[in-house]
């Protein structure tokens, strides 16, 4: 099943040591900013908005 | 016999500490250096053979082999008698139940908490008394380090890397106790485990830092009511897992104070259960989303929020020594649940 993962920039070791560890360290993945807890949603929106085309790219390559 | 890579370095604590920390294999504090002779001389505390693979560590997934498990052991400073329990350790740490791989790199304060019961106790000189979560013994200091080195080394737990920890838990470094059971009233925690009494039994559950409970008084009903207002807290992650196995920590006089209200340990499970609940509304709504996830039908029982769903869920033990009124109560703080089983040789 095509799959993109995404997680924020402070995640992104754990990141890729989870991917590595389950022997698919070229899952494809999105960085997005951090933190996103307190960002208000327009932000979170904006900021997936700018990264789409990685996302779509992670899904269909 | 070995087949662990051996690098050309001194033998000294210095220079290996040093060359460890670099590389992200301590947990800050100097260790002893894992020579050849030092992990066959630890391996002499185990019939297990060095290749044996007790699983993937979680989450990079390293092997822990007791080969590795052993090179731990010494960094930590073990010695040979310990190992067993240390190996018994990650038996329970890699059962399904016990969900490791969201311990691991979590962001909330959680580590594995080892409690033994048993004559193995005395026989590697494990402190079940006074200061028995305190520094001062080797067991209690070496066993818990050594679980914590592993988990770092085998399956990938750097603090701040993997480890996501958001501020941290002393008890990281190292939590295990030994049961008071020559103090306690009751029948050990094994035995409420499903063991014989007398067996050599380990039990590792993950937890949060402990909350202290002091009451100094001799009378049942003040130290049931203080526990029963020092359980109860919103942010307490057990509160939001309603299958949590929480550690309550009880101090052999408290225990034996308790006993004269005709308590024992299941109509205590049940008294503390029923009466630590929080209301239905107490929960901020991202902590109550968070208690919803594990299924609506959970979310309340009896219209309110218990500390446990099941008072079975409650991890009583007995242990410290009797100079004051102070127990504990360390909360649950993930999804997995208490794993015990008898300490392999």
């Amino acid at each position: 099943m095509p799959t993109v993962t995404l997680f924020t920039e402070a995640f992104a070791g754990l990141a890729v040591a989870v991917a590595t560890g389950a022997g698919a360290a070229e899952l494809p993945r999105v960085v997005l900013p951090h933190p996103l807890n307190d960002r208000p949603e327009p932000d979170i929106r904006a900021a997936l908005r700018e990264r789409a085309a990685a996302i779509v790219e992670g899904l269909t390559c | 016999m070995l087949t662990s890579t051996v690098e050309d370095l001194p033998d000294d604590v210095e220079a290996v500490s040093a060359w460890l920390h670099e590389r992200g294999h301590t947990d800050g504090l100097p260790v002893v250096p894992p020579t050849r002779e030092r992990v066959l001389r630890m391996l002499e505390g185990t019939t297990r053979d060095p290749a044996t693979d007790l699983g993937a560590v979680p989450p990079t997934n390293g092997a822990a082999t007791v080969e590795k498990l052993a090179i731990n052991a010494v960094m930590a400073g073990c010695r040979p008698e310990y190992l067993p329990v240390v190996l018994t350790a990650f038996d329970l740490l890699l059962q399904p139940g016990f969900q490791l791989a969201g311990m691991q790199p979590t962001t909330n304060p959680l580590t594995p908490m080892l409690i033994v019961n048993g004559p193995v106790r005395h026989r590697v000189g494990l402190n079940c008394s006074t200061g028995v979560m305190g520094p001062g013994w080797q067991a209690n200091a070496t066993i818990g380090r050594a679980v914590r080195l592993a988990l770092i080394n085998l399956g990938g737990a750097r603090p701040g890397e993997v480890d996501k920890c958001t501020q941290g838990f002393v008890g990281k470094y190292t939590l295990c106790v030994g049961e008071n059971e020559e103090d306690s009233p009751w029948a050990p925690l094994s035995a409420d485990r499903g063991f014989e009494r007398g067996q050599d039994v380990l039990t590792v559950v993950g937890v949060n830092s402990a909350i202290n409970i002091h009451d100094s008084s001799g009378d049942w009903n003040d130290v049931v009511k203080t526990f029963c207002g020092s359980l109860p807290s919103v942010g307490t992650p057990n509160v939001v897992d309603p299958h949590a196995t929480p550690v309550l920590a009880l101090n052999p006089l408290h225990a034996r104070i308790l006993t004269d209200g005709g308590f024992d340990k299941a109509a205590l499970r049940e008294h503390l259960v029923a009466n630590t609940t929080l209301p239905a509304d107490a929960l901020s709504e991202r902590r109550a989303h968070l208690r919803r996830e594990e299924g609506e039908e959970d979310y309340l029982v009896d219209g309110r929020i218990p500390i446990v769903n099941d008072a079975d869920s409650l991890q009583l033990v007995v242990t410290g020594g009797m100079g004051g009124g102070h127990s504990c109560f360390l909360p649950a703080g993930h999804y997995g649940q208490a794993q015990s089983a008898i300490v392999d040789i």
